[in-house]
């Protein structure tokens, strides 16, 4: 071979050798060359704004603005633009604004809101290398300790304890489920009854229906749980099935103890069911009359805004950006400093209480059992 | 309480909203020979109105029926004057019809989210109260109510197709439109009444849902899925068939729904449809009449 073709064959290999280190320094580092102090870090937000679950989705995205204030306030050099996305509580539709926000808006975080979409998404996040932080997401598949995922969200078990002791607490015998077939409904109602009702209490579950996400029609599943004589019937879906189950129940004559969870701390099920809604126990992660500084400034900063008392989804929105936004400051543009810091973070006083995240991105905080008295929702 | 009488009459419950939607989309359907799969939002622009008009506006409850109805109607024509018309005009085909009628199926669906909200409402009109036990079933007034306005307009219906001058016009164009072209009978203005009777027929079926349970958006697909089910299974063409097809969907739902997971429901009448279409898709109640329609 002619010497000047091994001279520039010889440095054409060095150059791609050279090229694939660079390449694969910053990519398996997750390092950006970009100044951390004034790039713009852009955050993605995936909420089901539209849908049966528009209501925990706007509620979020008011505590996601209280937080984006109180950031901008706190680190005015600290540069971020926030891009919305409606999931419509639908997987595919989170992975179609998911892959939006990555190709359009080339966002170096996304917030994902409930299980089913925060599960559809972590895959794609995760081969991204994007940071990706869960709010109302409780399934126990979503964090590992392999991915940049995180959530601010306790796992399904811990709710489920809570339920399983208030069921129990409650005297209850034969327990009738009816559930929202998605991941964490499901999820919810497995972790309730095998880690726990079967486990450890001698109540009775009786019969166990699911139902999809536009259903109003439970006469026939009502009918069903009610030849076999429930003490209580729990429920796992969204307030505005639990408003008709409660109507449908009192039409067939069906007199049983409510249970829920969460969800069921909703505008829409007050006035969709009214009085009927009275005596509804269900559990609740978030006390909005707590007298700790950090709930009693969320608080005073969402009324004043808002004139309404934040509830859990707020909370979760709020805590959920505010900690994403801290870790973005402290280490700009690099996923692997962000997961880090937030592994290291301890003693982080939240509207949750002190929380910190696990090697999976998870956190604990307690959940605590409320009702409904009088149309409204007070602690049981 | 007996489970067999509670099971049918959930199954006739069901089956009279299917029905009324299955008749104004069979009625459509036969006149104009395309699926307007946005019979659906007929149904949901109905429960809407009638939500604005009394629960919001507080105009007199049977006024606001009345009026919704009326402007359920005007709906549905002016989505045929507006919509499928023009595209007739260019000789559109039937696929571009259906693909159109979906069109706009989404589009006021998102349309009723944009103004409304997302959020579930109800029209909030009765208490709810305790059923009354009848022959071992439980049914609220409410419930028979519905079933006794559905019976009576569909022996309405009935007694309008065979018996009056229009309904047998429309009759004439369902089975032979050039003929009936031939014989004086004006196809577009049948196809007006068409569309504007079977919006009336989903206006009703919005405001018995209003009632009985609560608007979404999104409620019209639901049913327009069943309606067109029913159709199927009792014999798309023929509204008499379509009305006994939609009760039968909804007691073989029901029935269903008592041996299997109730999370399969939808997937009850997604089989008979599929059964149907495979080896009945005529219905049961229709003829085989040899012809395909493209």
């Amino acid at each position: 071979m002619n010497k000047d073709i091994k001279m520039w064959l010889t440095i054409g290999i060095f150059a791609v050798i050279a090229l694939i280190g660079i390449y694969g320094f910053y990519g398996i580092t997750g390092y950006s060359i970009s100044n951390p102090e004034t790039e713009t870090v852009d955050i993605g937000i995936i909420l089901p704004l539209s849908g049966g679950a528009a209501y925990y989705g706007e509620a979020s995205q008011r505590g996601v603005e209280i937080a984006a204030e109180e950031i901008k306030q706190v680190y005015p050099e600290f540069n971020f633009k926030i891009y919305y996305e409606d999931s419509a509580f639908i997987p595919k539709e989170g992975v179609n604004a998911y892959n939006q926000l990555k190709n359009s808006e080339n966002i170096d975080a996304v917030i994902t809101a409930a299980s089913h979409i925060s599960l559809a998404v972590m895959p794609l996040a995760k081969e991204d290398r994007i940071f990706q932080m869960a709010i109302f997401s409780s399934a126990d598949d979503y964090t590992t300790s392999d991915d940049f995922a995180f959530r601010i969200s306790t796992r399904n078990e811990v709710e489920a304890e809570r339920l399983a002791n208030l069921i129990i607490d409650q005297g209850i015998k034969r327990l009738g489920i009816i559930y929202l077939n998605t991941d964490f409904a499901i999820i919810l109602k497995d972790n309730l009854k095998e880690d726990f009702i079967e486990k450890k209490s001698s109540v009775k579950i009786i019969g166990e229906e699911s139902f999809l996400l536009p259903d109003n029609d439970f006469r026939t599943i009502l009918t069903k749980m009610k030849q076999e004589n429930p003490d209580a019937i729990f429920m796992v879906g969204l307030a505005s099935h639990y408003a008709e189950i409660m109507k449908q129940s009192s039409e067939l004559g069906i007199d049983v103890q409510f249970i829920s969870m969460r969800s069921a701390e909703d505008p829409v099920l007050l006035r969709n069911a009214g009085e009927l809604a009275n005596g509804l126990i269900y559990t609740y992660p978030f006390d909005s009359t707590s007298n700790s500084k950090e709930v009693e400034y969320f608080v005073s900063t969402f009324k004043t805004k808002y004139g309404i008392v934040p509830d859990a989804y707020a909370a979760e929105g709020y805590e959920g950006f505010k900690l994403t936004a801290l870790a973005f400051v402290k280490c700009g543009n690099n996923s692997l400093c962000v997961k880090q810091y937030l592994e290291d973070l301890e003693g982080y006083e939240s509207v949750f209480g002190n929380i910190d995240f696990d090697s999976n991105g998870d956190v604990y905080y307690d959940f605590f059992p409320k009702t409904v008295r009088n149309g409204n929702f007070v602690p049981l | 309480m007996s489970v067999i009488a509670q099971l049918t009459v959930n199954g006739l419950i069901a089956g009279s909203i299917y029905a009324l939607v299955a008749a104004g989309f069979s009625l459509i359907y036969g006149t104009n020979k395309f699926m307007h799969f946005a019979h659906g939002i007929s149904v949901a622009v109905g429960a809407y109105i009638l939500y604005s008009l009394f629960s919001v506006l507080g105009i007199n409850f049977y006024v606001a029926v009345v009026l919704t109805l009326a402007l359920s109607g005007l709906f549905g024509l002016g989505t045929y004057r507006l919509v499928y018309l023009p595209m007739q005009k260019k000789k559109a085909s039937n696929v571009v019809l259906l693909i159109a009628s979906i069109g706009v199926l989404v589009l006021f669906e998102n349309l009723i989210q944009a103004i409304y909200g997302a959020d579930v409402k109800i029209i909030g009109l009765l208490e709810v109260s305790k059923g009354l036990t009848i022959f071992g079933a439980i049914i609220t007034p409410l419930q028979i109510t519905i079933i006794i306005v559905s019976v009576i307009l569909f022996v309405l219906l009935y007694w309008f197709m065979k018996k009056t001058k229009l309904g047998r016009n429309m009759r004439a164009v369902a089975d032979n439109k050039e003929l009936a072209s031939i014989m004086g009978v004006n196809s577009r203005r049948i196809a007006d009444y068409s569309f504007f009777i079977g919006s009336v027929l989903a206006g009703v079926a919005g405001v018995l849902i209003g009632l009985e349970q609560n608007l979404s958006p999104i409620m019209g697909t639901n049913l327009i899925i069943k309606g067109f089910t029913g159709a199927v299974v009792g014999g798309i063409g023929s509204v008499p068939a379509s009305i006994l097809g939609s009760y039968i969907v909804g007691l073989v739902e029901n029935y269903g729904v008592w041996f299997l997971p109730s999370g399969y429901k939808d997937a009850i009448a997604f089989v008979l449809l599929f059964l149907f279409l495979l080896f009945r898709p005529f219905g049961l109640f229709g003829k085989d009449k040899g012809v395909k329609d493209v």
